[in-house]
């Protein structure tokens, strides 16, 4: 069983996965976590996802993969205890010091990070005796390489398949500390990565202006196939601070793959083409295939990898809100995220992954007043619409607008 | 006692460290380094690292030989560096420095000798992290490099609890980020060395960004310069300190070694009387290749993130719900998570602080039927209280907390 894992940037963004098929999610605490930014999650907050996943027969890992300092370490123990008690599905972390801890005093299972940078058989080895009982690979990390680990030794894998590259090996790298004192590996990367930078001879004159360290995204779509032969356990998604939409898009995308070969055993009969099409549409900072195919990676100044131009996120459709209730037959409540008006064509992407087209004849507001016009931070009502659930994506095409 | 670890280059630099003398000595090979200087041995020939180490034991036979092996290594890595350690047994290297604990822990499948010791890039930074690979490798960690993130007094805890002698490192350029990617070559670009200026650069000025053979890169900052804080060297417990002048020329090499070497033999004679000599001060600023810093070394000033947040947390409230939609004078709509009925008091906390305290009349759900309490995981409906703005967080106020 090759397991679907999704982020979970909070509550709401953990019910659109499992909705959307995710078999596991991810998710951090208020504290330990490398996405200060994200939601978060307060201990009640873990609860009640844990049992809303338990109840779709879904899993909750937690994340607590800062390299922490001897100050973290100090709330770290009444809060593993607290995990103890919920009991998440695991817990996936990157330093040595609480590996011990959580294995100390906790019964629940550690996950290395792929902040812990782990790239060959004798590391995956050396955890693997401590206790780890799943290794999320460092990115660089090939198929080929991680199927060879796979062989040597008995331990369960997961590969990242979708989103965001950091430029340096993960837990690497310390930019943000020093420019703008804030430590990245303990949730303040300020992704400097993302930055423009002008670069000069020394001691001369300007050359150029580039991008230089903005890697492109992750895109697995082609490999989906060869990680389930390769028997990895699980296939993860990055993005804890993206959108419902990215989140119920690509979700259901590989969801749909991963059955389908599973079920197939090949991808013929999918229009692949198409399935290509459709992921592009939401923001990316263009795709490449990382570093999973193994001729790729012995390669790795070929220029796909780093988007030079610019590090803003393309998307051809636009995140137009959330549905938050409904009455079936009658009605529902669209939480808005982004303009429309009457008129306009939508995209329901429903929680099976097909998506519904909707013209707009009518919006209400939450007194059942007809406003021509629905803005971002309101609720509207909206006529019912058949397969629409709680937690319904909806979107826009831009037209080719991006 | 606090002793001298430095990098050698080529021949010269390798007179300049035995004639300091310094305690240790770092050799590194292109293949297995992530930023050996060009100017490093030849790719193809190992003679003469058999040469250096042949000259270091007729010379200084106290001096321990180090060979930097801080590679991120990779599967198709692992037979070269078994070639390489039963190479390095053979030719009587004492240590070996690792950026992993994977390959540490691979090299003590050998039967060697070889004395383990980390590099500050395998990110260890608090004593329990040290202390637990110190336990979990087979024959445990003989040295440890602490990462330049830390201040001194971490340093000393990490040794107080393991004794694992604690190398600091002391003067060179500070790594920024290691990857194994070509970043600049991929974009076409030839150069020896360029510098690089971030477009929101705070007062630590301009990074230098270098690309070696391997296509590993670097970035650096100013210049590490722990002179000034020799004293606080000596009470992390450190047992050595670390000098990579590898971008400075041999006569400058030279003066960096005389003035490090002077100023420990003072500190360790007398830590109490140690001063700083101003003649010190002046020929390492004379050498300058980038304005020095003291990094994070007396002051972690990172810390202050994690504490602002963790302030954060304390909450005695019970946390309702979030306000989704308000509209003027007539409702406030709130997606439920904790149910809350008619007679309650909320507390309404827009982004951005401002608290409103609200008594609640009536509840409703989105249809604008009236309802006992609210309904979990759905859209109820309460009046309009003036103030509250979309995405404010809603609490219900126990009875016996007082606002």
């Amino acid at each position: 069983m090759t397991e679907l894992l999704a982020p979970a940037g909070n509550l709401e963004k953990l019910k659109i996965a499992f909705d959307y098929g995710a078999d596991a999610v991810y998710l951090g605490g208020t504290a330990f976590g490398l996405r200060a930014s994200a939601g978060n999650f307060t201990i009640d907050q873990i609860k009640e996802g844990i049992q809303y996943a338990h109840n779709k027969n879904g899993k909750v890992y937690v994340v607590l993969n800062i390299l922490a300092h001897h100050t973290d370490m100090d709330s770290l123990l009444p809060y593993l205890k607290q995990l103890d008690e919920i009991k998440p599905d695991g817990l996936i972390v990157a330093d040595p010091g609480i590996i011990s801890w959580v294995l100390q005093y906790t019964h629940l299972p550690v996950h290395l990070s792929t902040q812990a940078s782990a790239t060959h058989i004798e590391a995956i080895r050396f955890w693997k005796n401590q206790g780890v009982s799943r290794i999320v690979l460092a990115r660089e990390v090939s198929i080929k390489e991680a199927k060879q680990i796979k062989e040597e030794v008995d331990v369960e894998l997961e590969m990242f398949i979708h989103g965001s590259m950091c430029n340096s090996y993960s837990g690497k790298c310390v930019i943000s500390n020093y420019t703008h004192l804030r430590d990245a590996n303990r949730g303040g990367c300020v992704q400097s990565c993302r930055f423009k930078y002008d670069t000069v001879e020394e001691n001369e004159a300007l050359k150029s202006e580039l991008y230089l360290l903005n890697s492109k995204d992750l895109q697995a779509v082609d490999y989906i196939p060869q990680m389930i032969d390769a028997g990895i356990e699980s296939l993860k998604i990055e993005g804890r601070m993206k959108s419902n939409m990215y989140l119920a898009n690509t979700v259901a995308t590989y969801r749909y793959l991963i059955d389908y070969y599973i079920k197939h055993g090949s991808y013929d009969g999918i229009n692949v083409e198409e399935i290509h099409n459709q992921i592009q549409k939401i923001s990316n900072r263009t795709f490449y295939t990382g570093f999973l195919h193994h001729e790729f990676r012995k390669q790795p100044s070929h220029p796909e990898i780093i988007r030079y131009d610019t590090s803003e996120y393309f998307s051809s459709t636009e995140y137009i809100g959330t549905v938050k209730d409904f009455k079936e037959g009658n009605s529902f409540v669209l939480d808005v995220a982004a303009p429309f008006s009457i008129g306009d064509r939508l995209e329901i992407l429903l929680h099976d992954g097909t998506i519904v087209q909707h013209d707009v004849d009518s919006i209400h507001n939450l007194l059942r007043h007809s406003i021509p016009k629905a803005n971002p931070n309101m609720l509207v009502v909206l006529p019912w619409i058949e397969g629409i659930e709680k937690n319904t994506v909806i979107r826009r095409d831009k037209g080719g607008r991006s | 006692m606090i002793g001298i670890s430095t990098f050698i280059w080529n021949k010269e630099s390798l007179d300049a460290a035995l004639e300091t003398p310094v305690q240790q000595i770092l050799i590194e090979h292109p293949f297995y380094s992530l930023r050996t200087p060009q100017s490093a041995m030849s790719q193809e020939d190992f003679s003469q690292l058999t040469e250096w180490v042949h000259i270091i034991k007729q010379k200084n036979p106290t001096c321990k030989i180090v060979f930097n092996l801080d590679i991120l290594a990779h599967n198709d890595d692992l037979p070269r560096v078994a070639k390489l350690i039963r190479y390095l047994d053979e030719i009587g290297i004492h240590s070996i420095r690792v950026q992993e604990i994977g390959i540490a822990s691979y090299i003590r499948t050998f039967n060697s000798a070889f004395e383990i010791q980390l590099a500050p890039e395998i990110g260890i930074n608090n004593e329990y992290a040290l202390d637990f690979l110190n336990q979990s490798l087979p024959g445990g960690i003989d040295g440890f490099v602490a990462p330049s993130e830390l201040p001194y007094f971490d340093v000393k805890r990490m040794v107080d609890t393991t004794n694992i002698p604690t190398e600091i490192y002391t003067f060179g350029p500070i790594l920024l980020q290691y990857s194994a990617r070509k970043v600049l070559s991929g974009a076409g670009i030839k150069h020896k060395e360029i510098q690089v200026l971030e477009e929101k650069r705070k007062e630590n000025g301009n990074f230098t960004l270098i690309e070696n053979l391997h296509g590993t890169f670097m970035l650096h900052t100013h210049f590490k310069n722990l002179l000034s804080c020799i004293p606080e060297i000596g009470e992390s417990g450190a047992s050595s300190i670390l000098i990579d002048a590898r971008m400075h020329k041999i006569e400058d090499f030279r003066k960096i070694l005389y003035v490090f070497n002077e100023a420990l033999q003072y500190f360790n004679a007398s830590p109490e009387t140690f001063k700083i000599d101003e003649k010190w001060t002046e020929t390492l600023n004379e050498l300058a290749l980038r304005p020095y810093t003291i990094g994070f070394f007396l002051e972690n000033t990172t810390d202050t993130l994690v504490h602002e947040k963790k302030k954060e947390e304390e909450q005695p409230l019970t946390f309702v719900g979030t306000v989704l939609d308000s509209i003027k004078e007539n409702i406030i709509a709130v997606e439920t998570k904790h149910s809350f009925k008619k007679g309650d008091t909320l507390l309404i906390m827009n982004p951005g602080g401002k608290e409103i305290k609200v008594h609640v009349n009536t509840v409703m759900n989105f249809n604008l039927e009236e309802m006992a309490e609210a309904e979990l995981d759905h859209i109820n409906v309460i009046g309009w209280h003036k103030g509250v703005i979309t995405k404010a967080q809603v609490y219900k106020v126990e009875s016996s907390v007082q606002l």
